[in-house]
């Protein structure tokens, strides 16, 4: 588990560069893992939600508590008719 | 009275329902067979449309094409094999015509997964992996450009592109990330596919395509696929509440969007026609966006929505 840095925040003088905190991109990754066994069902909701509550234990200290997820994600996020943000440069004539 | 069979009862004995296109004279004889079990009928730009159920439980679709449309011509085509549906001679067309048929209407996402699984079950009756209508004379071409030019006119419009890519992006809650820099992140090369087709202020250089190996072709269609499942799913997920189906399930769907709505030209065509090697080889792109932001090879657009500088 990486540990929280204080200098997460990296800055120059030509642009201020944002990154994301390690801990919590390494936080939402296992998050994500879980979802991603909930949904294959390899695992069922009850399994999911209590590794889910052993993960934020492990990561209470290092991640936001704003980072911290309450629920194992598993629906569908379009509707079959939905094109709204969906574009690509790859329109070729 | 005359009826050409088109859909997978053509080729599978495991149909889920028949499809054919006739005159009036056939579509009403049969309906009149029916009159208790007919379930839908709908006129629509094209034809007429009607639905019924038949004494096998068998749902029979009906289309009555209008004159000089793309069902009209292969209606009228000369068809050699014959069969008995339902007591009626009906005509079977060559599998080309349905693979014209159906290459066309690929472009719109209608029963698309279906369809698509379809087209490449037509490919492999045909023996071949890219059906190129041209190679099977000009009736089969005109079937395809015409159903095309019908599919294009009812599906909705492609976004204007010649605006400026900030523009065109700047106002979509999602872009949480700096665009580019997650091509750059989840590259399957040494450098975004995209970028091999790039001339200029030209985006997609045909000249440019055209030399493209094979595997670079396939990595375009991936990685633009993989970039709509994370900027359409997986970061809204992460970072919007938004919920998701999995990265497999939002790989298959932004594909098929590319094959679909999002691109066109030589892009979707290409894309369309190796739909299953992209299926095949999705690669652990959730992985390689992590990787980005853990290496800063992402660049945060919306510190405040990843909850930097907050808490």
């Amino acid at each position: 588990m990486i540990e929280k840095t204080e200098n997460q925040e990296i800055s120059n003088s030509e642009t201020e560069i944002k990154t994301v905190p390690a801990a919590e991109v390494e936080y939402l990754e296992k998050y994500l893992k879980i979802c991603e066994r909930f949904i294959g069902r390899s695992i069922n909701l009850l399994i999911a939600t209590k590794e889910l509550k052993i993960l934020n234990t492990q990561y209470r200290k290092l991640v936001k508590k704003t980072i911290l997820r309450q629920e194992v994600m598993g629906s569908t996020l379009w509707e079959p008719d939905d094109d709204y943000g969906w574009v690509s440069s790859r329109n070729c004539y | 009275m005359r009826a050409v069979l088109i859909g997978s009862a053509t080729y599978r004995d495991d149909y889920q329902d028949l499809d054919l296109i006739a005159d009036q004279d056939f579509a009403s004889a049969l309906i009149s067979r029916f009159p208790e079990r007919k379930i839908a009928d709908r006129e629509t730009s094209r034809g007429s449309a009607y639905a019924l159920i038949s004494e096998l439980d068998v749902i029979v679709e009906i289309f009555v094409p209008k004159p000089g449309t793309a069902h009209d011509v292969a209606l009228q085509m000369e068809h050699t094999q014959k069969r008995n549906i339902l007591g009626q001679e009906v005509l079977i067309p060559d599998l080309p015509i349905l693979a014209a048929l159906k290459k066309a209407h690929l472009i719109a996402y209608h029963k698309w997964d279906r369809h698509i699984r379809e087209y490449g079950k037509i490919k492999e009756l045909l023996g071949i992996k890219v059906f190129k209508p041209v190679e099977y004379g000009e009736q089969i071409e005109r079937i395809f450009k015409l159903h095309r030019q019908e599919i294009k006119n009812e599906v909705k419009k492609h976004p204007k592109l010649k605006v400026g890519k900030d523009q065109f992006f700047e106002e979509a809650e999602f872009k949480i990330f700096d665009h580019d820099s997650i091509h750059r992140a989840i590259a399957l090369g040494s450098v975004p596919a995209y970028t091999l087709m790039l001339d200029g202020e030209v985006w997609c250089s045909r000249d440019k395509w055209n030399v493209l190996s094979q595997e670079d072709k396939l990595r375009c269609v991936i990685e633009e696929s993989a970039i709509l499942a994370l900027e359409r799913s997986i970061i809204p997920a992460l970072y919007l509440n938004r919920q998701f189906m999995g990265a497999q399930w939002a790989y298959e769907y932004a594909l098929s969007k590319v094959c679909t709505s999002i691109t066109s030209g030589f892009f979707r065509e290409w894309a369309i026609e190796h739909w299953a090697e992209a299926i095949r080889s999705r690669p652990d792109y959730v992985s390689k966006f992590f990787e980005g932001l853990k290496t800063s090879l992402i660049k945060v657009l919306k510190p405040d929505v990843v909850g930097i500088g907050s808490d």
